[in-house]
């Protein structure tokens, strides 16, 4: 993953490594992609397809690639920004040409490994969170803690976070790490961290907390852990 | 009150952090604690740079590794966030390493020829430099006629000659420079000799014997200095310096420059990059103190100086600062419509041929009341007093208001003002409108202005040719009591000099002025522009008029990339009691830029930067001597050398500096595109930058479908256009694509030879579609697929005891409207029975025998088919009862 942050216009270079670590080779033409968003989900659509697409500005050092047993291989990849393009993300891909044989020799398939290159071009960058969720623990699974969010910006951002859960004092009693995700505009996922400890019967707040692009945001729920 | 504290500075950070301003900046491996009231828990949000605790009221916060996060620091008034910083610590490195750094090479160089009629003046000047990192060698020379105070006759001379060599921790520099040391040594003084700096050592000796006045070089006697600094660090923001400078004037100049030593202690300390603070406190033959400080943010700005000598302190004569003297200069962004500004000006020269008092002050509040109006108001306090030569004590006071009107070509104000005089007592009105437009390439601009009780300069003398009129001029221009001020401070050296005799303010009864002016600038590269104005005043003097009318035409050109020319010419008259002059100024001022240097004044490795710059349609990013070039596009080194490809898209640059370049393609282009290498290209001495062109061509892409909305797969789809025939062939999903297409209209169609059997191929027919430089244009085709289900009905006949067809017998499909009448057939003379044109999907097959339903049920697919052999048992058929 990489995230740039640009202008419209600017040009962005990224070296893209794949290392083979089987012992047989492997042959990819080189693809980029723009990745648009269409109902909360990512898309991947050919370049040139839509309006301002960055991916169609995609020069790739190599167009085609062999890559040896137990041996890399780098290509850079030159993306150049249109003046105007509401597209934020394009992937830059190995896109495998062998067909790989299966263990039973009936069905081939290929193989695809690339990197998702995000932009951020202005400063409109907003999420909204929806209410916390607070999932007990039982007796096969820890506490949860989550919460949904959605990018309704019109820029990526990689939110990182928290989870405090604070006593009916205020004092801190346990917290967890949120594990970063990408939101591209549009897109809507759920950021979800574990409580591994066992909490004694009792009332609870639950405090989630993201940081992303300068900004932060605290939502918090209050629950109770009964015997 | 400790618990108030807290709050304060825990608002206070989180109130900045907020802001986006100035995060909690804690070092690596260490720990800062907060006191923050009512604090119960604090967690970080990145516990991989920082982490935090809350306990007993008090944050600690712990920087892990270098980055930035937040900090989230729960009270009972709820959560808040805390900003904080870890950053990179220094590199530590053994003993006598440096850490490694890349810095730009460059060369460039100037030539000046500029004449000036009045006085007469030519001035050569030439300058080159080459720079290497933080490195650079530099040579510098002036040649002109100069002035003296003895006489009408110049004399030529080189008032600047220097050869600097600056190297991060020595610099070394040969005759002339011009020296900032401290406010009570040398402070932007032109010393010719030799200077010196050698890690914290700096040394100036020599001798300065040239001022300067609006760009006139005037000739004075030779006065002499050395003198020693010591700097000693403190950190990386406060320093203190040791002076110790001896100055040595001309006999002619002891009456108001004392010779002598002069040892002083300075302390400098830098206010991040907005700005730095100095004081120095100076012992010589009496004490001096000076002070200087600079600030600047998004809503602050502050200058201000403070200087006072006492009038025996040693210095050299051209330092006319004996006194005491203060400057300041303020403002302030006090919310986002309301601006205020404050100046004050003191000046209290305590010379033996010269004791004069000047105080200026005045405030003014600007609020914006919409996006064109805005309002300002203000006062102004103004004294001038000359003991030596004696002259009257003049105090005014100024309380001006006005209104502003703006919009992007056009503008107006009108300011109203009340002037009180104190002294006199009397006063008046002032007030003055003022008008600007634009219209494409024109500017016009004017104001009037009528003034009352104005203290304005008099009775100005210089043996000087031209620097007469250059003084009347100022003198005009200077029209509120600030400028009156400033000019007085800066013409006194004339006047210690000998250049002029003594200035007197006096207050003139009324001043009328009126401004025009209109401009004109070519869009074009040459940035040509033509000014025309037109000044006009008129003081009225306690005995007669003053009137100075100017008409001033100018033009300036840029010829070719690397000269520029600037002339202008003006008619001056002025009227002094009846008495009218008029004589004509012109100036020409001829710039030329390089960027090689002789290697013979400043040594140095040189080679040759070249490329080509070519259509890269399919975005290889690599040049081979095949491919289309580009001719007459532009092309820059280092943003200063610029060229243009020849006919076969090849460019250079010679006798380029050793050193890392920066090279740049400058296509312009009405037709999208983008470039497929690095533009700009980061190049050594020697290498090759070819730039790739790819214009961002228009495409068209679509889909062959079916009836049921299944693409079909490798069926020829032609594209033509007027110069242009392609074909592709449908993928899987029955996707097509033509890219690389110019913008204009195509036929794009589906070639029938190349169809399986099942199509209904009647109906193909072509569809125009209009592409668009960079954007992509869509179409779909759909073609019906061609379905069937057959079948016989057939029955078994107990008179012949075989199954026989049945004839006549109605067959349904039962999904189909029995309305339509197409879901209904009737069996022939076989038995048999055919539904065509079917949509894809499952249909039930029916007929009714003896009151019953037989159906069977079949899959129609999307692709064509023809299903035969379902076959319906209707079954036993009566034989005829005898």
């Amino acid at each position: 993953m990489v995230m740039a942050k640009g202008t419209f216009g600017q040009t962005l270079s990224q070296t893209l490594t794949l290392t083979n670590q089987t012992a047989r080779d492997f042959a990819f033409e080189m693809v980029a992609e723009d990745v648009v968003i269409k109902d909360g989900k990512r898309v991947f659509v050919t370049a040139g397809e839509t309006p301002n697409s960055i991916a169609a500005s995609a020069v790739f050092t190599q167009k085609t690639v062999l890559v040896k047993p137990f041996s890399s291989i780098s290509v850079d990849v030159r993306l150049t920004l249109p003046a105007e393009t509401n597209i934020r993300a394009v992937v830059a891909m190995f896109r495998g040409t062998d067909k790989l044989p299966t263990s039973s020799g009936a069905v081939g398939m290929t193989a695809s490994l690339g990197a998702l290159i995000t932009f951020n071009l202005t400063d409109n960058v907003k999420l909204k969170p929806e209410p916390v969720r607070v999932i007990p623990a039982s007796e096969t699974a820890n506490m949860k803690i989550a919460q949904w969010i959605s990018n309704s910006g019109t820029e990526p951002a990689l939110p990182e976070g928290a989870a405090a859960v604070l006593s009916s004092s205020g004092a801190l009693v346990g917290k967890a790490i949120f594990d970063p995700q990408r939101l591209l505009p549009g897109e809507r996922l759920e950021f979800s961290a574990e409580y591994p400890g066992e909490l004694p019967t009792g009332n609870y707040r639950a405090l989630c907390s993201f940081q992303f692009e300068g900004k932060t945001q605290t939502t918090e729920a209050a629950f109770e852990i009964k015997k | 009150m400790k618990r108030c504290w807290s709050l304060v500075l825990l608002a206070t950070a989180c109130c900045l952090a907020a802001q986006g301003q100035t995060p909690l900046s804690v070092a690596y491996q260490k720990t800062v604690q907060l006191p923050v009231a009512g604090a119960t828990a604090a967690y970080s949000l990145d516990p991989n740079i920082a982490d935090a605790t809350a306990t007993n009221g008090v944050v600690e916060i712990v920087g892990k590794a270098p980055g930035s996060t937040n900090i989230i620091i729960v009270t009972s008034a709820g959560a808040q966030t805390l900003a904080v910083t870890v950053p990179v610590p220094p590199p530590i490195l053994p003993p006598g390493f440096e850490p490694p750094e890349r810095q730009g090479t460059g060369e460039s160089g100037t030539y000046e020829f500029r004449y000036n009629s009045d006085p007469s003046q030519i001035t050569n000047s030439i300058e080159m430099k080459r720079t290497q990192g933080q490195s650079f060698t530099r040579l510098q020379v002036i040649n002109a006629n100069l002035f003296s105070a003895s006489g009408s006759t110049s004399a030529i001379g080189f008032p600047l000659l220097a050869y600097q060599i600056s190297r991060p921790a020595t610099d070394i520099t040969f005759v002339d420079k011009n020296v900032l040391n401290s406010p009570l040594t040398l402070d932007g003084f032109l010393v010719r000799g030799f200077h010196m700096r050698q890690g914290p050592w700096e040394f100036h000796g020599g001798f300065t014997s040239i001022a300067t006045f609006q760009g006139l070089f005037l000739s004075t006697d030779r006065e002499y200095t050395a003198g020693v600094t010591r700097v000693f660090r403190i950190d990386d923001v406060n320093s203190l310096e040791a002076n110790a400078y001896y100055f040595q004037n001309a006999d002619s100049q002891r009456t108001f420059a004392s010779n002598g030593a002069v040892g002083s202690v300075v302390y400098r300390r830098k206010l991040s990059d907005k700005g730095h603070f100095l004081a120095e406190l100076g012992m010589s033959h009496g004490f001096g103190f000076a002070t200087r400080a600079t600030y600047d943010d998004k809503r602050n700005h502050l200058l201000g100086n403070f200087h006072i000598q006492s009038r025996n302190f040693a210095s050299l004569a051209v330092n006319n600062q004996h006194g005491t003297f203060a400057d300041l200069n303020a403002s302030r962004k006090l919310t986002e419509r309301l601006y205020a500004s404050l100046d004050l000006n003191q000046s209290n020269y305590n010379l033996l041929t010269l004791s004069q008092n000047t105080f200026t002050t005045s405030s003014l509040l600007n609020f914006k009341l919409n996006q064109n109006f805005s309002i300002n108001g203000g006062g102004a306090y103004a004294r001038f007093q000359s003991k030596i030569p004696v002259g009257p004590a003049i105090t005014t006071v100024n309380l001006p208001a006005g209104v502003d009107y703006s919009t992007r070509h056009f503008g107006t104000g009108f300011e109203y003002q009340r002037t009180i005089n104190i002294e006199g007592g009397g006063g008046g009105n002032d007030y003055a409108v003022n008008a600007r437009a634009s219209a494409g390439r024109f500017q016009l601009s004017g104001f009037y202005r009528h003034d009352v009780q104005v203290p304005t300069l008099a009775a100005i003398f210089s043996q000087v040719p031209g620097l007469q009129d250059a003084l009347d001029r100022a003198g005009i221009v200077a029209s509120t009591p600030e400028q009156l001020a400033s000019l007085l401070q800066n013409t006194a050296i004339l006047q210690l000099l000998g250049f002029t005799n003594a200035f007197v303010v006096n207050l003139a009864p009324s001043r009328n002025d009126l401004n025009a002016a209109v401009s004109w600038m070519s869009h074009s590269q040459n940035r040509r522009k033509i000014d025309l104005s037109y000044f006009d005043s008129d003081t009225e003097l306690l005995q007669g008029h003053f009137i100075l009318k100017t008409a001033t035409l100018s033009y300036s050109q840029r010829l070719k990339s690397t000269n520029d020319i600037v002339g202008s010419a003006a008619m001056v008259q002025t009227t002094n009691n009846g008495v009218t002059s008029t004589h004509p100024l012109f100036s020409i001022s001829i710039q030329h830029r390089f960027f090689t240097v002789p290697t013979l004044l400043l040594p140095g490795r040189h080679g040759i930067i070249q490329g080509h710059i070519f259509r890269d349609d399919d975005s290889s990013g690599l040049y081979n001597a095949q491919m289309p070039t580009m001719g007459g596009v532009e092309v820059r080194l280092d943003e200063d050398r610029v060229t243009r490809t020849d006919s076969s898209g090849y460019y250079a640059f010679h006798h380029v500096p050793f050193g890392v370049h920066r090279v740049e393609a400058k296509l312009q282009s009405d037709e999208p595109f983008f470039y497929t290498t690095d533009s700009p290209a980061t190049v050594d001495m020697n290498a090759t930058a070819d730039f790739g062109i790819n214009f961002a061509k228009g495409q068209i892409f679509g889909f062959l479908l079916n009836d049921a909305g299944t693409g079909i797969n490798g069926i020829t789809v032609e594209l033509k256009g007027e110069k242009v025939t392609h074909r592709v062939q449908t993928g899987v999903n029955g996707k097509f694509a033509f890219t690389g297409l110019t913008p204009g209209n195509y036929s794009v169609a589906t070639l029938a030879d190349s169809y399986p059997p099942g199509y209904a191929l009647q109906d193909l027919a072509a569809q125009t579609v209009e592409v668009e430089s960079g954007k992509p244009a869509s179409t779909e085709f759909k073609v019906k697929a061609l379905r069937s289900i057959a079948g016989r009905v057939m029955v078994y006949d107990k008179t012949t005891l075989q199954t026989v067809p049945l004839v006549g017998a109605v067959v349904r499909l039962k999904e189909v409207s029995l309305e339509t009448k197409t879901g209904e057939t009737k069996t022939g003379p076989t038995g048999a029975y055919i539904f065509r044109n079917l949509a894809a999907g499952t249909y039930t097959v029916a007929i009714e025998s003896d009151g019953k339903e037989i159906s069977r049920s079949v899959v129609v697919s999307a692709s064509p088919v023809s299903i035969r052999d379902v076959d319906l048992n209707a079954g036993t058929k009566e034989a005829p009862k005898p």
